[in-house]
């Protein structure tokens, strides 16, 4: 038991009030001569025990009256968690108090002494349990004094049900307000909101109040799910950058518990060791602004398109999956699909029951390419509204090039490798080689044999059907892995000319390429067919139905013998006999398909199979299906990586030699320094001859040791590494290999100039690595500088407000980030032209979508076990109004407040003392019309007449 | 009744109001003596009456020409003759004296400027009854006591009795403690058979013993009239606020009690006291007066004595 006032217990010296009265009217007692003392005597000792009792009664009572009222005026509280029994305590305490009052009433020496000591044991008890807990609880309170307060707000989705006529956020807002109003001098605060990311308001704690004030005034709920984690991780960055010794961090939330992340312990232990380094652990004040108990709510959990792969030339399907995120039944309505903002179709939906989900779909067909907003509506009016609409981008394709590499061109046509497949992709034969496939023709194949092969034939293919191919050269094949790994994709027909050491050792950006290991061929006459059941892949489904699909009546007579690789590979479908038939991989961000037969009339009859043609498409668009997905799941910051080359290649400036001076031309990012331009320029803008190129990045090397740097260079090629010149080689020259010794994981400063005066140009940058061969410097090794201007532009979020997006420079290619927490919704970025143009079909805004996540309707709050795992992090409050936050912030400690039990307790006893005295001089007939019947009136018979 | 210009201080017993009373009951006396033969005592004068009652042997003080000498010369009996009157009163005032009755108390009825004690009202009571039957011619003694007679006045009709009585009762102090029921009884023995005793205390004491005593009064066939005197605080206990009580008879330590705690049981004893010494007053057919001193002197005479006259009219 604690007390608000505690200087007011000084009141409690009144309790010897009574007493001094009681003491003072018998010193003024005024001596009487008397002569009727027999009687007085004989009343005495009749009556001496009785009058103690009733005189011991009264003036504990009224000892006791005093001291509740001191008691209440100090004003008492139960801290939470009090280890001393207040029930004991008051008691103890109240016995002591009328003891001692008593004591002065009784007449006997020893009663007096009985009952003072009596007293001041009862008393030394209440008092040493009372200070024990001050001692214990309130040292937790009362760090008084100058303090940093960080106010995190939880703007998740949940926070914008209404509670009543407003809102928990606008609750927790306005209680915010209040606790900056009113908190007691030498508080400084931070704002922090809370949602899928942090955002703080300020860097530092501001103690200015008007400032904090005009902060809280314009926010409004983020969306999303509330990140414990981080926003209490971002409120200790911001304290600690406070200069007052104590901190706090009063956390407004209703206390849901997605979003915490209690099953991940490892970041709880680093936000602990946060804390510890703070000048004084905080105390988190967890404020809860409880949801109400029952949830009539329906959401979309998911919109999807069922197909990766959307073209203008068929429908896609759209799908929508509702459920019920309530404990009641609902009925949501319909379901509004909208295209690009308008409407196109409405589903109905029927009674959901608590739990239960639906799905809806609809189908659409998009007639123009590029990025295309569906938007789905829930038409139902629920308590939860933000989980009423999803968005999905869906990147529809004018075409999908396919390049088809033949590796066995000669033949007639339907012996070469690709005839087939190209033919299955195209509908007329006169569209092989690079001919229209007409305005709505999704797949685009070009087939080109194997030895013309070059650079550039692959450069802006989406698919890559390596029909047979035996091998690749190494440079085109490390590109070609760039390039899957970047969004492209591979289809590998493993057939007979396919050379197994060269598709098992092709490694790229994300490991190695090849889902299996290829061993070799087979050959049975009987053959086996492909077995339907195995056709698990989502591109394969539906030929698992052999009434749909014959592809299980293929005969397969040769094939390759294969195992499938460790990681992430995913068998689409097996042959009768358990060898694997096709097999899947995700690449970077492309997708690899793997066959082990040849699609051609000498390998089986699998062409010749009604299901071949859907089975190509079907492949082609999964393994395209890959690429820069502009939807971006719950939770996950706002940025999409543009690119996923395995590194980011250097910054490359092309200037044209004026004079002494450079005008600088184009800036861009080159993979590598191995340029072969001849007599072309190198990029647009820049003329052929005299032009200089200055290359900078960060070379990151994998192995420690010496490395031996060439170039072959035409005309001159300078390279710096370090700041140290390693090469210096010019046109014509002996190589002059540069050494230079570098350590794994440590990066150093490249910069190479190059200087072409006329004639051919090229420049090609050689290393070898320490116990390594001589090779091109990989893509991997550069990381160019995020230094100089990123370009920036604008968006519109989901709220309507204006975001920064930043496109930059990453290890892994560009990434373009939304600066700002990442809410659900629908984003419309602005980018300048030049850089639209590089990011998508069509013209105007690029739609971003940021997922929701359903678990944030769901509203499960914080169980026991959560609060303890925190509690046992550092020490938690729970305050239970605006009242009690004050009070710990003044160091005042709060709880369960007893004054008015005790107040309440001082009425009640004066009621009784009043009833006592009553009764007592009632008892003792004080009356004052009594007095002795002398029989004076017998006096007036017989007077005089 | 002598008068001289210079009145001795023990007069003072007789203030005017007293002697206001004694001249109206002379007149009502006269106005009955008109119609009557009974009664009052008829005869203004004192001295000797023509109706001889009996003997009775001389003693030392008796006036010498109510000798005898008809008696002596035959049986050389000393005796003296006895006449009526004589025989009929013989009143005898025992005034208590001891120190419960020095209290006096606010209420008491004044004489002058102060209050009367209740021991000063009984002086005055007695001097006024003495008073009264020496006029009358009858006999009157005193006797003061507190745990012990004190003075003794034999009963003698003289006026110069009066003089006597007065000045005894004047000087009489407030004395130790009240032993009243020995001394009654004591008294009781002395006063010659048939005469009327007027016992004029506040028989503060054991009231069994009292009552013991004033039995002993009865079987030696004295009339009794018993005056109890007590102040009228002693009655209402009106105090409030703690006091010390002395004891007057210092016998008692001293008492810091507050009143109002025992007021009630105070009372209810004091009470039961009274009807204790009123109805043992009853069965003996003595004559109870309770006198409460805040009541006028003069209403007290008039009150019990004109009750008397009534009285004795009616026997």
């Amino acid at each position: 038991m604690l007390f608000l006032n505690p200087w007011l217990l000084l009141a409690l010296a009144g309790v010897s009030i009574p007493v001094i009265i009681h003491l003072v009217r018998r010193q003024a007692a005024k001596p009487v001569e008397w002569g009727a003392m027999r009687f007085l005597m004989d009343t005495l000792s009749e009556r001496r025990r009785r009058m103690e009792w009733e005189d011991l009664l009264l003036m504990a009572a009224r000892c006791l009256l005093v001291a509740l009222a001191a008691l209440a005026v100090a004003r008492p509280f139960v801290p939470p968690d009090s280890p001393t029994p207040w029930a004991f305590v008051l008691p103890a305490l109240f016995a002591g108090i009328a003891l001692f009052g008593g004591s002065f009433v009784l007449s006997s020496a020893k009663a007096r002494l009985l009952a003072r000591g009596a007293a001041i044991a009862l008393l030394c008890v209440a008092a040493g349990m009372v200070w024990m807990e001050h001692w214990l609880n309130l040292r937790r309170f009362e760090s008084g004094g100058n303090r940093d307060v960080a106010i995190v707000i939880d703007a998740s989705t949940s926070m914008t049900r209404s509670s009543g006529s407003r809102s928990l956020f606008d609750k927790a807002l306005e209680e915010a307000r209040r606790i900056v109003k009113d908190a007691p001098r030498g508080t400084s605060f931070a704002v922090i909101l809370g949602g899928p990311a942090p955002q703080a308001l300020s860097n530092t704690p501001v103690s200015h109040r008007a400032d904090v004030l005009a902060q809280l005034d314009g926010l409004v709920p983020l969306g999303g799910t509330f990140d414990a984690n981080q926003a209490l991780g971002m409120a200790t960055l911001v304290l600690a950058e406070g200069q007052r010794p104590n901190k706090d961090i009063i956390l407004l939330t209703d206390q849901q518990r997605h979003g915490w992340r209690f099953d991940n312990a490892g970041i709880w232990k680093s936000l602990e060791d946060a804390w510890k380094t703070l000048p004084a652990k905080p105390r988190l004040l967890l404020r809860s602004f409880p949801q109400p108990a029952s949830l009539r709510n329906a959401g979309i959990v998911s919109l999807t398109s069922t197909h990766d792969l959307v073209g203008t030339d068929r429908p896609c399907t759209l799908r929508a999956e509702i459920t019920n995120t309530g404990d009641q039944p609902v009925s949501p309505g319909q379901v509004d699909f909208e295209i690009d903002g308008k409407t196109t179709a409405h589903e109905s939906i029927g009674l959901l029951a608590p739990g239960q989900t639906q799905v809806v779909e609809t189908r659409h067909r998009f007639t123009k390419p590029g990025p295309h907003t569906v938007t789905a509506r829930l038409a139902s009016t629920d308590e939860l509204r933000g989980d009423d609409r999803a968005d999905l981008v869906v990147n529809v394709h004018r075409s999908v090039r396919v390049v088809l590499v033949d590796g066995n061109p000669s033949g007639g046509f339907f012996e070469r490798a690709a005839g087939h497949t190209a033919l299955a992709l195209a509908p007329a034969a006169s569209l092989v080689r690079g001919g229209q496939a007409g305005k709505d023709f999704l797949m685009d194949p070009q087939v080109i044999p194997a030895p013309e092969l070059d650079a550039d034939s692959l450069a802006d293919a989406d698919v890559v059907v390596l029909a047979d191919v035996a091998r690749l050269p190494a440079m085109m094949a490390a590109n070609l892995a760039d390039k899957v790994a970047s969004g492209a994709g591979l289809i590998v027909i493993a057939g007979p000319r396919v050379d197994p050491s060269f598709y098992n050792a092709w490694d790229g950006p994300d490991g190695p390429l090849s889902p299996m290991v290829l061993d070799a061929e087979t050959a049975d006459d009987k053959g086996t067919s492909p077995a339907s059941n195995t056709f698990r892949h989502e591109s394969l489904a539906w030929a698992a139905d052999p009434r749909r699909s014959d592809l299980g009546n293929a005969v397969i007579r040769r094939w390759r013998n294969a195992k499938l690789a460790p990681g992430e590979s995913l068998l689409a479908a097996a042959f009768q006999n358990g060898a694997p038939f096709i097999v899947t991989r995700g690449y970077g961000r492309g997708r690899c398909v793997f066959a082990t037969c040849a699609f051609d009339s000498r390998s089986g009859n699998l062409p010749a199979r009604t299901a071949f043609v859907p089975m190509i498409h079907e492949l082609t668009a999964w393994a395209a299906g890959g690429g820069v997905d502009w939807n971006i799941g719950a939770g996950q910051p706002a940025s999409v990586a543009l690119d996923s080359r395995s590194s980011g290649g250097l910054n490359a400036r092309y200037s044209r030699r004026e004079g002494e001076r450079a005008k600088l031309l184009l800036e861009r990012v080159d993979p590598s320094i191995h340029f072969t331009w001849g007599d072309e320029s190198p990029g647009q803008k820049i003329p052929r001859d005299n032009f200089e190129v200055e290359w900078t990045a960060t070379l990151l090397p994998q192995v420690s040791g010496e490395y031996l740097i060439e170039a072959e260079v035409d005309d001159q090629l300078i390279v710096r590494i370090a700041d140290k010149t390693v090469l210096e080689q010019n046109e014509g020259e002996k190589s002059k290999p540069g050494r230079i010794r570098l350590e794994a994981g440590k990066p150093v400063a490249f910069r190479a100039n190059y200087i072409e005066n006329g004639g051919l140009a090229y420049a090609r940058l050689y290393w070898t690595p320490p116990g390594g061969v001589r090779q091109p410097i990989p893509s991997s090794a550069w990381i160019p500088n995020s230094g100089g201007k990123a370009p920036s532009f604008t968006a519109i979020d989901p709220q309507g407000r204006t975001r920064e997006v930043t496109v930059s420079n990453g290890r892994r290619g560009r990434e373009l980030r939304v600066n700002g927490p990442p809410a659900p919704g629908l984003y419309q970025l602005q980018p300048p032209t030049d850089l639209r143009k590089t990011l998508g079909e069509g013209e105007g805004p690029l739609p971003l979508v940021v997922r929701s996540d359903i678990g944030e309707s769901k509203l499960a709050p914080l169980t026991e076990e959560d609060l303890a795992q925190l509690r046992a992090r550092t020490d938690v409050i729970q305050p239970q109004s605006l009242k009690d936050v004050l009070a710990v912030l003044s160091g005042k400690g709060f709880g369960r407040e007893i004054t008015r039990t005790v107040a309440m307790a001082a009425l009640i006893l004066l009621l009784l003392e009043t009833a006592l005295a009553r009764w007592v001089s009632r008892s003792r007939r004080a009356g004052d019309e009594l007095r002795v019947d002398f029989g004076d009136a017998a006096m007036e018979k017989g007077g005089l007449s | 009744m002598s008068s001289s210009p210079r009145l001795p201080d023990c007069m003072r017993l007789l203030p005017e109001e007293t002697m206001g009373v004694m001249r109206r009951l002379e007149w009502l006396a006269r106005r009955r003596m008109q119609g009557t033969l009974t009664g009052k005592h008829t005869s203004p004068d004192k001295g000797v009456s023509v109706e001889f009652a009996e003997h009775r042997p001389y003693a030392p003080g008796d006036d010498p020409r109510t000798l005898d000498w008809r008696v002596i010369a035959r049986s050389d009996r000393h005796v003296v003759r006895q006449y009526i009157e004589e025989t009929n009163l013989r009143a005898t005032l025992a005034v208590d004296v001891s120190g419960s009755m020095a209290y006096t108390g606010n209420e008491a009825a004044r004489l002058g400027d102060s209050p009367l004690s209740k021991l000063a009202y009984a002086k005055h009571l007695a001097a006024a009854l003495a008073y009264l039957y020496i006029k009358q011619g009858d006999a009157a003694g005193l006797v003061t006591f507190d745990k012990q007679p004190l003075d003794f006045v034999r009963a003698a009709s003289r006026p110069s009795q009066v003089r006597r009585i007065l000045e005894v009762l004047d000087a009489a102090k407030p004395g130790a403690d009240t032993d009243a029921a020995a001394v009654l009884h004591d008294v009781a023995e002395r006063i010659p058979k048939r005469g009327v005793v007027f016992l004029i205390s506040d028989l503060f004491d054991d009231p069994d013993k009292i009552v013991e005593a004033l039995h002993h009064f009865d079987f030696r066939q004295h009339e009794l009239v018993v005056f109890h005197v007590m102040a009228e605080e002693e009655l209402g206990f009106p105090f409030s606020g703690y006091q010390q009580f002395r004891d007057l008879e210092k016998i008692v330590p001293t008492l810091r009690i507050d009143p109002q705690a025992v007021r009630a049981a105070y009372l209810e004893r004091v009470s039961r006291f009274v009807r204790g010494i009123e109805a043992a007053c009853g069965n003996l057919r003595a004559d109870y007066v309770p006198v409460n001193t805040k009541t006028p002197l003069r209403q007290t005479l008039l009150r019990y004595l004109g009750r008397r006259m009534h009285a004795k009219r009616a026997r």
